[in-house]
This record gives structure tokens, sequence and C-alpha cells, in this order.
């Protein structure tokens, strides 16, 4: 027994010793993406995706658990106290980062602080839609009909603080009009209340409406982005119909445990830029209508600085409960 | 003709070797996690999906689609053996399935389950196949005016579905009610009553109430119970399978009836199966001779939720392929994993890609018919788990439970959750509260809740909304007509003196 136990220790010992080098042969164990979205959507299909190939570059096999709930929180905190050693990383979004420890003030972490970021990966535009009941044509109109008396125009969202309900608040506060809010628990029953003109408009993810764009039920107006989206190329964006620079896509990118070692967060984002270089992983994502959105480290750092900037001053605008 | 065409195509493709043999795996893996309590056909689904990226688009989402429906056929096995749901859609089976399985009945009443459930089933396939297109159409009439006046009338029609007293029941409504309002409220996005706690901001997991107010109720309760080995193997015999003539007759309505409800519930994207469910007992026991007949074993019972948990969970399909509109978490799965096929359901789907929508409805009535010959013979396998020792089986049920719960969200709180729900089912069977009304308050309350305020939001405020669109005035109508006349009821026997208030709405 005593033997057994100073073999142990023995191990607990020289693992510990271990630490200290183990950067240089990272990974030398598999490596588990923490997916704070469920399985079957955008955000599973990008980090099965990269997954597999980050795992072909690194040597290791990289896993994608999903771990749902309060609104990516609890992912997000789940990763936030991981050990930092590369072996636990999150697809992140800004929800992870910025949106909910906003909001949520249970949410146990620092969005910023309390994360080493490696790179964003990919982007799932946001596109303005109207029904084709609505009348409406273009994004003049929806302006005009917006601006003719406060709540005329109603938008739908996916959530009090979420994304489509920012850029509408953003496109909004821009023209200077007050739009109506009506929040949904997701984007099909948005979906169907648009189609039917319960409600006029909204941002949406372009994926699940692009059958109802080609069907003619649907019309874009814009995309929230200041790139065309390769899903949707003949929808311009809304800086090039004059309502100013939107960078509102639904982005997602991988972080890690803040004090992961800089040679780990180098690898992992080496593994990630070469998936993404991949033909195969470009077809891949482009043909669910996901756009690469590659940033390295220090452009990501940047970005998620803007965007936390961006974020954080629409909600504070928004009057969603829970901002402080 | 062209339907026929249609149909031809459609069966060529269920009926090639791949499709065939995947039918059947998706299928046999649904029966039994749809068996086991707690561990629900996503859960399975999820672990599936990985390896459907390397298959044929068509044969993977039959697959797929195959472990959730036959997920309810295998469900409502442990609500009558055990009193423990499998899937929160077999909740209501309990209600009568453990009285028949007490009285000895419990093959009759899996065999029964089984043939209600493939009748159910079929002829959601029928019309399926005659009605998708215009399901569509139909499907963006209900918004949430729509949706309110629906939940309020399930909510109206159902609340009395608890054998016993009334009162008690409307009790345990409110408290599933409030149950419902923990978590982040949808419109504001505040945190009600989670008390700091993060996991409770998405509100108490649904499957933790479930099994912890069936499942694990019935298993604390029955601790000090006599312990002797209940049924001896030698007496399940295939002959004591079979249902009489007269419970076969008694069946056919229900199961009809049950099938139209679960049918009309399930093609709309925002309502459900647990919600047919409750709808198909409620009715059963509105048009029964004698309704107090109901908790204590009776079939129609047992047969008519769970023809309408298979024809919802068929009839659902419709709006996912037809519109793109998936109706809860498990479809919007399935259509995600179309999505990675690069395949968008919507308007177009069944024009573009004539061979994969005909294939899989197809391959659904193939499936159904593998899980008739599937289960029947299990029956007599599920029936001999009767004759386990409560010391052993028990346990057994509890560690399932418990892994079922925490393999939804790998969270150690729905674990804790599910206990704490079961200490208090315990309690509540001790002061004679039924379970069921809480779930139906739980259900109901905050859908109702969230369209409620949406549809005020849509009129600007205007409680109009209610009765100026045409098909919310109609449910707004038999709402109130069913209140009135159920009102009227008691009263009048009260009045003449023949009953008290409490027996006279024993009959609601």
């Amino acid at each position: 027994m005593k033997k057994l136990l100073s073999i142990g220790l023995a191990t607990l010992l020289a693992s510990a010793g271990v630490t200290a080098v183990q950067a240089q042969d990272y990974p030398t164990r598999p490596i588990a993406l923490i997916n704070p979205y469920a399985a079957g959507g955008s955000a599973d299909l990008i980090a099965r995706t990269i997954a597999e190939y980050m795992g072909r570059t690194l040597g290791q096999p990289v896993v994608v658990e999903n771990r749902t709930g309060a609104a990516t929180a609890i992912a997000a905190a789940y990763v936030a106290h991981a050990a930092p050693d590369g072996y636990t990383i999150l697809l992140a979004g800004s929800p992870t980062h910025v949106i909910t420890p906003a909001l949520n003030p249970a949410a146990g972490y620092n969005g910023i602080d309390d994360f080493a970021f490696v790179s964003a990966v990919a982007s799932v535009p946001n596109v303005l839609v109207v029904s084709k009941e609505s009348g409406i044509t273009s994004i003049d109109e929806l302006a005009e009909k917006a601006l003719s008396a406060p709540d005329t125009v109603s938008y739908a969202s996916v959530g009090s603080g979420s994304l489509p309900h920012l850029t509408a608040l953003m496109f909004s506060q821009r023209i200077g009009a007050q739009m109506l809010h009506i929040p949904y628990a997701g984007v099909a029953p948005a979906t169907v209340d648009i189609l039917a003109g319960n409600v006029d408009t909204g941002f949406l993810n372009a994926p699940p409406l692009v059958a109802h764009i080609q069907s003619g039920d649907m019309i874009p107006l814009a995309v929230a982005a200041t790139k065309r989206a390769s899903l949707l190329p003949d929808v311009q964006t809304m800086g090039e119909l004059g309502y100013g620079d939107y960078e509102m896509g639904t982005w997602y990118g991988v972080s890690a445990p803040a004090g992961t070692p800089a040679d780990v967060i180098a690898k992992l984002d080496a593994a990630i830029a070469e998936a993404l270089d991949n033909p195969e992983v470009q077809e891949r994502l482009q043909q669910s209508g996901v756009d690469i959105f590659y940033k390295s480290t220090p452009e990501f750092i940047d970005f998620i600085k803007s965007d936390a900037e961006t974020v954080l001053g629409l909600i504070e605008t928004s009057g969603v409960e829970g901002a402080q | 003709m062209d339907l026929f065409t249609n149909i031809a195509l459609g069966f060529e493709r269920a009926l090639s070797l791949d499709a065939l043999l995947f039918c059947f795996f998706g299928v046999t893996i649904g029966t039994f996690v749809g068996v086991l309590p707690g561990v629900g056909a996503m859960a399975a689904v999820a672990l599936c999906l990985p390896i459907t990226f390397y298959m044929d688009p068509t044969v993977a989402l039959i697959m797929l689609a195959g472990i959730f429906y036959g997920a309810q056929y295998g469900s409502s096995t442990a609500s009558i053996l055990l009193n423990v749901p499998g899937t929160v859609t077999s909740a209501v089976t309990c209600l009568d399935g453990y009285p028949m399985a007490q009285q000895g009945k419990a093959g009759v009443a899996l065999f029964m389950v089984t043939i209600t459930s493939f009748i159910g089933g079929s002829i959601a396939i029928v019309l399926m196949m005659l009605f998708t297109p215009a399901v569509a159409a139909f499907a963006l009439k209900f918004s949430s005016a729509e949706y309110f006046m629906i939940m309020a009338l399930g909510l109206i029609t159902a609340a009395t579905i608890a054998p016993g007293s009334p009162l008690k029941s409307l009790i345990m409504v409110v408290v599933g009610l409030a149950l419902g309002t923990v978590g982040t409220d949808s419109a504001s996005g505040a945190m009600r009553f989670t008390f700091g706690i993060l996991e409770l901001s998405d509100g108490v997991s649904l499957v933790a109430i479930a099994m912890g107010l069936f499942g694990v109720a019935e298993i604390i309760s029955s601790i000090g119970r006599d312990s002797g080995t209940p049924i001896d193997a030698k007496h399940v015999t295939f002959k004591s399978m079979l249902p009489s003539k007269a419970e076969l007759k008694a069946s056919v309505m229900p199961t009809l009836r049950g099938t139209g409800i679960g049918a009309l519930i399930g093609a709309l994207p925002g309502a459900g199966a647990t919600v047919a469910t409750f709808m198909a007992y409620a009715a059963e026991k509105k048009v029964a001779k004698d309704p107090s007949r109901f908790g204590k074993g009776a079939i129609e019972g047992v047969v008519a939720p769970e023809a309408a948990n298979n024809s919802a969970v068929q009839a659902a399909f419709m709006p996912t392929l037809s519109l793109g509109i998936p109706g809860d978490a498990l479809m919007a799965f399935l259509l995600g994993a179309m999505m990675i096929h690069g395949i968008v359901p919507g308007p177009r789907f069944l024009v573009d890609q004539p061979v994969m929508f005909w294939g899989l409805v197809a391959s659904f009535w193939i499936g159904n018919v593998f899980l008739l010959i599937l289960n029947i013979p299990l029956i007599g396998v599920w029936v001999r788990i009767l004759t386990i020792p409560y010391k052993v089986l028990y346990p057994t049920m509890l560690f399932f439970i418990c892994i079922g719960v925490f393999a939804i969200n790998f969270q150690v709180f729905d674990v804790i959750a599910v206990l704490f729900f079961g200490f208090m089912g315990f309690i509540m069977i001790k002061f004679g509260y039924p379970p069921a009304p809480i779930l139906l308050g739980f259900v109901l309350g905050p859908m109702m809740e969230e369209h409620f305020g949406r549809a005020l939001l849509m009129s600007r405020g205007s409680f109009s909304i209610f009765w100026e669109r045409p098909i919310s005035a109609v449910l707004l109508v038999i709402t109130l007509v069913m209140l009135i006349l159920s009102a009227k009821s008691v009263i009048q026997h009260v009045r003449s003196g023949t009953r008290k208030v409490e027996e006279a709405s024993l009959e609601l």
C-alpha cells in the first residue's frame, strides 16, 4: 500500500515537472473543443469541421463537446475555469465573450480577462429580410416607413440582447427611428411570423432563410457585414447601400483559458489557419452558408475589443434587463 | 396520378438495401433509448450525427428520423410497467398504463400501445403524403394569438385530467405554472427566480421534472413496500398479452381521436407532441360515459395519448420539411443534419428533392412496420422486467434516470434537480396530490406567457388581436364554451342537491 502510494506521489510530482516543458511537445493527448451550442446547427458544423482538420495537423484528436445552456455561459464558464494547458478550448463568439457576461450577473466569468484568444474562424452572415407580403422592396422604403412614426415597423430577434436584436437596434439608432422589438425563442418561429407578415423585418442568420429567399417569399434587403455573403452574392451590404459599415455577422472563433502558454496558442492558431486553407474545409463551410472569417491571434484580439465596444454600447442603450 | 408516381418513387428509394438497413438500425436504437427512462432520442441522434456525415443524405435522414419516431414506440414501455416515463411525451401514459400493469394487464397494455402507435403513425404518414404542401400554408396562419388560444384551451380541458380531487389537481397546475416562470424572461431578458444559480437561467429541466415526479418518486415510495417477487415468469404467456374483444372495441375510437388530435397539433410547428398527449387524454375523459374509470386502468387512457404521440411526431415532419421550420429541438436538429449535407428544407424542397422527400416519407411507413415487428415479440421480454426483484430493479432504474438526465446537458445540477423532484413527488403522492397537472402547467405555462406577450406586442397592446384573427376567435369561442359548460354542470348538480361540489367537479 505504502509502495503504491509513493509510486502515485512520484507520478504526480513527475507530471507536475512535465507541465513546465510540456508546451514543446503539446499536444500529447486529445483536446476538448467546448461548443456552447446544441449539435446540429451552424456552430456545430464549424466546430466539428475545424476540429477534424485541426486534429490532423496537431496529431491528436480534437473532440467536440456540446455543453449548452444559460445563453452560452455554461460552456464559457467551464472553459474559463479549466486548466490553462491548451487541452480545453472554447468555440467563441459575441455571446460567450461579450453579450452574456454583460447581461447575466450569474455568468461567473469575465468574458475578456478570463480568456486567451486564439483566432477567429468563421462567420454566418446576418441578412435584413422582409416578407413579400409587406410590399417593401428596398431598405430605403423600410427606413422611410420606420421614420414615419415610432413603432410602425416591428422586427424579430432571437431574444433580448441577441445579435439580431442589437443589429436592428444599431440600424434604428443610425437612421434615427424607433422600431418595435419582438423577441422569439429562435430563428424558426421568427421566420414563420416574418413569412406570414405578422412581423415586418429582422436581421437574421442567412442560411435557414435561403430557401424562402429563393422561393421569393422573403426579400433580402441588405447584408449586415462589410463584405457580401458568399451565400447571397447579389445582396448588397449595408455600406454599399449607404447605411454605414456593419460588422454584425454571427462570428465564431476559438479561445482558451487565460494563462495558456503563448506557444500553445501559436500552435492552435497555426492549426486553425491550416485547416481554413484546406479547400475541403472551405467547401464544407460555404456549402452551408458559412463564410471563412480567419483572424490571427493579434488581429482577433483587436477584433474582440472593437466588437465588445460596439456591442456593449448597444446593450447599454437597449433597455435589456440585467444590462449594467 | 402524380401522387402515386411520387409514392412509387419514394418506396423505390426506401426499399433499397442501404435505406432498409439503416432504417432498421435507426428504429431499433430508437426503441431502446425510448425504453430507457431519461435517455431521450435527442442524445441518441446527437451521438449518431457524426456517422451520417459519411452517408448518403437520404439514408442519413432515414436513420436519424427512425431513431426519433422509434423512441416514441419504446417510451411507453417503462410508463406502463414501472410508472417511469421513457420520454416526457409518454408521461400521460403512466396515468392509466401503470394501473393496468398493477392489475396484471401489462402485456395487454403494451400490445395495445404498439398497435395504436402503429395505427397513429400510419394514418399520420398518409396525411403527410396528402397534405404536406398544404400544411405550409396552414402553419403560416398560426401566430402567437392562435398559439396562445390553443394553449389556453389545452390548459382548461386538461386541468382536471388527474384522478382524485379536482381542487388538488388545480393546485398542482398552478405549481407547474409557477415552476415554469423560473429562468430568463423571453421578452425582457430578465432572470426570474434563478437565485444567482447559472444552471437555472434556462429554467428547470422538463426532463428532470418528469423523471423526478413520476420515476424517482415511484422508486422512493416503493421503499419499505412488500418486495416479494411480484410476478411469476410463467404467467407471462403470449395469450395473456392479447387484449379481449371488449378491450379492442373500446380502443378503436380513442385511437382515431388521438391520432386526429396528434396530427393536428403535430402539424403546427409551435405546439409539440407533449401538448397533444395531454389533450388526447383529456378528450377521452370528456367523451367517456364513466370518467371516474380514468386513472384506474382505463384502456382508452392508454391508447389515445399513445396514438396522439406517434401521430404528432410523424406530423411534425410536415412543417419541418415543407417550411423549413422545426417544431422542437429535435426537429431543429434533423434540419441541421440536412443542412450539413447541403440540403435546405423549405418551400422548394418537395419540388427540388422529390426522391429524398418521398423516400423519407416511404421509409417512415417501412420503419413503422419494422417497429411493429420488433415490438410485439419484445413485449414478452419487457413484461419479464416485472419479474426482477425490486431491490435490483429500482436501483438500476435510478441509475439510468440519473445517466439520462445528466446526458442531456452534461450537468450535475440536473441530476440534483431530478432527485429534488423525486422527493417532492414522493411527498405529493403521500398527500394525494397528482403529479401530471404539474407537468401540464409547466409545459403550457411558459409557452402561453411567451405567446400572450408577443401577441400583445404585435397588436401594439390591443387585446382585440385575440378576436380579430379568425382562427384565434374560433378557438376563443370553443374555450369559453368549454368553460361555461363545465361550470354549468357543476352548478346544476350542486343546486339540485344531488351532489357536492367535489363530486360534481370530479366529472370534468
